[in-house]
């Protein structure tokens, strides 16, 4: 997955908590700004693992705390994999 | 089925099993943040009512103790948690302004359950899989034999505060995330947690003007009265899924049990639950007392609980058929 498709499928996972489209929601959006709490950033980063096969620390979803910068945190992480 | 009682089984957010095992945070993800939820909600009450009683006969506990703890008791385990976090948000029972909400939500928090968001996700998922593999807190799922019996209890009671996976908020309650005041009220969990044992100890303290009087107010109608009503909970999770009367053919092991209704404001007639969760009425019969049901009639009454949903129609034949 590149930066685009985990922001969108973070953006995704978001649409039931969210008032536009996934879509159409800004990447720089916060998690604070949607309101999202300890346990559901874990349910995120929980789900976003499962999606790309690798775990990911849940206090990444405060570190990088928008779908844009967890997104380039995931791809980093990822691209590191593939390259060593 | 009438259309009418479709529509109203539409609106409740519920859960099959048919929308898989996934959608929980492995457990070893939320460590810290359970052991410091037991110890703050759990063993400091314990604490102070095991203190409350030592205690009785140097500082017995006053009148206006005794009345605070009953008053908090009708407020955080009736309104707060039955009325509240169970059949108004988890199920969706009936309508009530977004100001009721939120005092009933602050209420629910007083009663040391966890935030408002959390209580209801593990909730969902309960009724998703009820007493199957899945269900954060049914004893059935423990082993054979008394050993597995014994740990089942234990597990449903108990343990499975620290051991269950976490039903993800973003799938189990996205309808209360989104709602930016149910949203806040429920993050400040630890406010109204703490001002709920703090309160009774200001009241008693002022009413006496003595420190003595501060320290049973808390002994007393905080911390007792949170343990208590702790217990009180959980025995729904636990006894009423082990003893009593099965008259739903439900699927699981939910009971009736008429000695739990008075203090668990109705919440114990728990198989007539099952059978109908997104009802606000949890009596089906006149002699099954429901005083969180009274509740809701009284709000109703006043104008500030609307759409409240009846029993599924299929009570009346199963019921005749009794």
């Amino acid at each position: 997955m590149n930066i685009e498709e985990i922001e969108n499928f973070i953006c995704e996972s978001l649409k039931e908590v969210i008032d536009v489209p996934p879509d159409e929601l800004a990447r720089d959006t916060t998690f604070d700004a949607l309101g999202l709490d300890s346990i559901s950033r874990v349910g995120l980063v929980t789900q976003l693992g499962n999606a790309v096969g690798r775990e990911i620390d849940p206090e990444m979803a405060y570190e990088h705390g928008s779908p844009h910068r967890l997104a380039v945190h995931v791809a980093a992480l990822l691209g590191g994999e593939s390259n060593s | 089925m009438t259309a009418e009682s479709a529509t109203a089984d539409d609106m409740a957010p519920q859960f099959t099993a048919l929308d898989g095992m996934s959608h929980t945070i492995p457990y070893r993800h939320l460590v810290g943040m359970r052991y410091s939820y037991v110890l703050l909600s759990h063993v400091i009450p314990l604490v102070g009512a095991l203190t409350a009683i030592a205690l009785i006969p140097w500082m017995p506990p006053t009148v206006l103790d005794i009345a605070m703890a009953l008053a908090l008791w009708a407020l955080t385990i009736g309104v707060g948690i039955s009325v509240g976090y169970h059949r108004l948000f988890s199920h969706r029972a009936f309508r009530t302004p977004t100001a009721i909400a939120v005092v009933i939500t602050i209420l629910g928090s007083m009663a040391a359950q966890g935030p408002l968001i959390i209580w209801v996700s593990l909730h969902r998922r309960h009724h998703q899989f009820s007493d199957a593999p899945g269900d954060p807190h049914s004893p059935w799922l423990s082993g054979p034999g008394l050993s597995g019996w014994l740990r089942g209890f234990w597990h449903a009671h108990f343990g499975w505060l620290l051991t269950h996976d976490m039903p993800d908020p973003l799938f189990y309650a996205p309808d209360l995330l989104k709602d930016k005041t149910l949203n806040r009220t429920s993050r400040l969990f630890l406010v109204w947690y703490l001002l709920g044992l703090g309160l009774p100890a200001l009241i008693g303290g002022v009413v006496f003007q003595s420190w003595a009087a501060a320290l049973t107010g808390f002994l007393w109608a905080g911390c007792l009265r949170v343990a208590v009503g702790l217990q009180l909970t959980w025995s729904i999770n636990s006894i009423c899924h082990l003893f009593g009367r099965h008259t739903h053919d439900t699927g699981d092991h939910s009971m009736n049990l008429a000695w739990l209704a008075i203090p668990s404001f109705g919440e114990s007639w728990h198989n007539n639950h099952h059978q109908s969760p997104a009802a606000a009425a949890f009596g089906r019969r006149w002699w099954q007392v429901d005083l969180g049901y009274l509740f809701i009639l009284t709000l109703k009454r006043l104008g500030m609980a609307q759409e409240i949903k009846p029993p599924r129609s299929s009570t009346a034949r199963e019921d005749a058929s009794t």
